[in-house]
């Protein structure tokens, strides 16, 4: 995941960008400042990600941002070998992973930094890594340390 | 109003192909490949063209169906009708739509058809580059990980229902050498002559883990056609009908198609239309003689069996063994090839198949089958499923 051209390594397309509706400009400033803001329901008290106009859970349209800790459990994962973009040719193998942070509330989905080789650890505690580029931050993960 | 079913009020009374090819080997375009298939399903029905009155097709199809008319000599176009989604969701939805045409009175015999010729358009490549200048929504949160293709989010699906049910790798791999077996014994199958062993199979490099290069489908070009109308017409036909008994497409709402942020998480999809299309059956999976499951990936297949009730997902690894999914074992799977190994028709190819199935004129043909299941386009949204039988 190295960072040589000021943008994320494994993609060529399009970056991130707030919606036009600014819904989740808060995400995007929060991971800037190497924080995993999400958004929680006025009404109903559920946290949610990713953000959206309304709540998922009970339709509620108001809603504020809160921290969370950036750290969760390793969910699932993938081990990419064939490269989709000349970007990432350079890169493979690479790890998705997908990352409970607030089980039944909070899903995230970022990279692996660092995996170990063969199966990896679905369960194990992992923690946030907050990767800057020239434009935007991207919450990354990597497995916490025994103990941690 | 009196029931409202489709159930055994209609019938495929003709099924029909393109020859086969590899990706961007065809000689002809789509529609040129879409005319071979749909002149083969009229044939084989004993229709004349003029019969025709409609079209079905799913997956943003590219046919122009007044073109197809004009190009058959059709006399009149009553129905035409495309399946939200993409991916082969909707093939078995196309299905169902032609019959729902045929009970309401708006067309007699539609054809559903799908052609694909992949030399100038790619199906499932990349997502990067799409969606303009800047990516919002769900994709703004993978796209940016690598997470570009429905390789990549069905092997997560996959690792983490693997984890949940202790499954592991020796079926995923039963599932690609029963595919390849059986298009060995299909001389229209891309891959006839193209054995697969559990050497080469483990041998073939890693697409996405736990995905090998057979875990994953063919691109091909190709087109299916099957020719849905009423069971009293079908009765007139020159094969044995092979009624619709149950058939159902959707997704669960809480579905979360290109992000992983939701549950139901490690699923092919299938829960919601695989029990409303046994319920329209009045049948259950224990009546299933032989299934014909789409591959995208064969996790996707493994996930696709669970959801129609073919096997208990703590039994998958005894069950989902490559001998039983044989024509000659107990829960014969993708009897002509399918999507791996015959020709990826965006699993039209199944439905021919499973045809085939129930009228005993397969290659590998299942003794006594009555009763085939067709699965189409797992881990998209809507997916749907059918059951044929007599």
């Amino acid at each position: 995941m190295s960072d040589r051209s000021g943008r994320p390594v494994l993609t060529d397309g399009p970056l991130p960008s707030p919606r036009p509706d600014g819904v989740d400009q808060p995400y995007w400033a929060a991971a800037r400042e190497e924080r995993l803001a999400v958004q929680r329901c006025d009404d109903c008290g559920r946290r949610q990600f990713p953000p959206e106009s309304f709540c998922r859970h009970c339709r509620s349209t108001t809603s504020s941002w809160v921290d969370v800790e950036p750290a969760g459990t390793l969910f699932s994962w993938a081990r990419v070998w064939h490269p989709l973009t000349p970007s990432q040719a350079g890169d493979v193998p690479f790890v998705i992973c997908v990352v409970d942070v607030l089980p039944g509330e909070v899903r995230v989905l970022g990279n692996l930094v660092d995996p170990p080789e063969g199966d990896l650890p679905i369960g194990a505690p992992v923690r946030a890594v907050f990767e800057h580029h020239d434009e935007v931050t991207l919450v990354q993960w990597e497995l916490a340390p025994d103990g941690a | 109003m009196s029931e409202r079913t489709l159930s055994r009020h209609v019938a495929v009374v003709g099924v029909g192909e393109s020859a086969y090819h590899k990706r961007g080997r065809a000689p002809q375009d789509e529609q040129g490949l879409a005319l071979d298939a749909i002149h083969a399903a009229i044939d084989d029905a004993g229709l004349r063209p003029e019969e025709i009155d409609g079209f079905a097709s799913y997956s943003d199809d590219r046919l122009d169906p007044l073109a197809l008319a004009v190009a058959l000599g059709l006399p009149e176009l009553r129905f035409t009708n495309m399946v939200w989604g993409g991916g082969g969701g909707g093939v078995c939805a196309a299905v169902a739509n032609a019959g729902a045409a045929v009970v309401a009175g708006l067309a007699d015999a539609v054809v559903v058809v799908r052609s694909l010729a992949q030399g100038g358009f790619r199906f499932g490549q990349a997502l990067a580059g799409l969606g303009g200048p800047a990516l919002s929504g769900s994709m703004a949160y993978v796209v940016p990980h690598g997470l570009m293709s429905p390789a990549q989010t069905v092997a997560l699906r996959t690792r983490r229902f693997m984890h949940e049910h202790g499954v592991g790798q020796d079926v995923l791999a039963a599932i690609a050498l029963a595919c390849y077996e059986h298009a060995q014994h299909n001389p229209r199958a891309v891959m006839h002559g193209r054995p697969l062993t559990r050497e080469a199979y483990d041998g073939s490099r890693w697409i996405v883990e736990p995905f090998h290069l057979y875990d994953c489908c063919q691109e091909n070009d190709g087109s299916a056609a099957v020719i849905v109308t009423s069971a009293e017409r079908a009765a007139d036909l020159r094969h044995v009908p092979v009624l619709v008994l149950g058939a159902a497409q959707g997704t669960r709402t809480g579905f979360d198609l290109f992000g992983h942020f939701s549950d139901p998480y490690a699923t092919a999809n299938f829960e919601l239309p695989a029990r409303h299309m046994y319920e329209m059956a009045g049948l259950g999976p224990g009546d299933v003689d032989v299934a014909q499951v789409y591959e995208n990936f064969t996790g996707a297949v493994l996930m696709s069996m669970v959801e129609h009730g073919l096997v208990d997902p703590e039994e998958v690894d005894d069950v989902l063994t490559p001998e039983n999914l044989l024509w000659t074992g107990g829960l014969p799977l993708n009897t002509s090839g399918g999507n791996l190994a015959e020709c990826y028709v965006h699993g039209l190819e199944l439905v021919v198949e499973a045809v085939r199935q129930v009228r005993g004129t397969a290659v590998c043909q299942v003794p006594d089958a009555e009763v085939a299941l067709v699965a189409g386009g797992p881990a998209a949204a809507p997916v749907s499923s059918v059951l044929l039988g007599r």
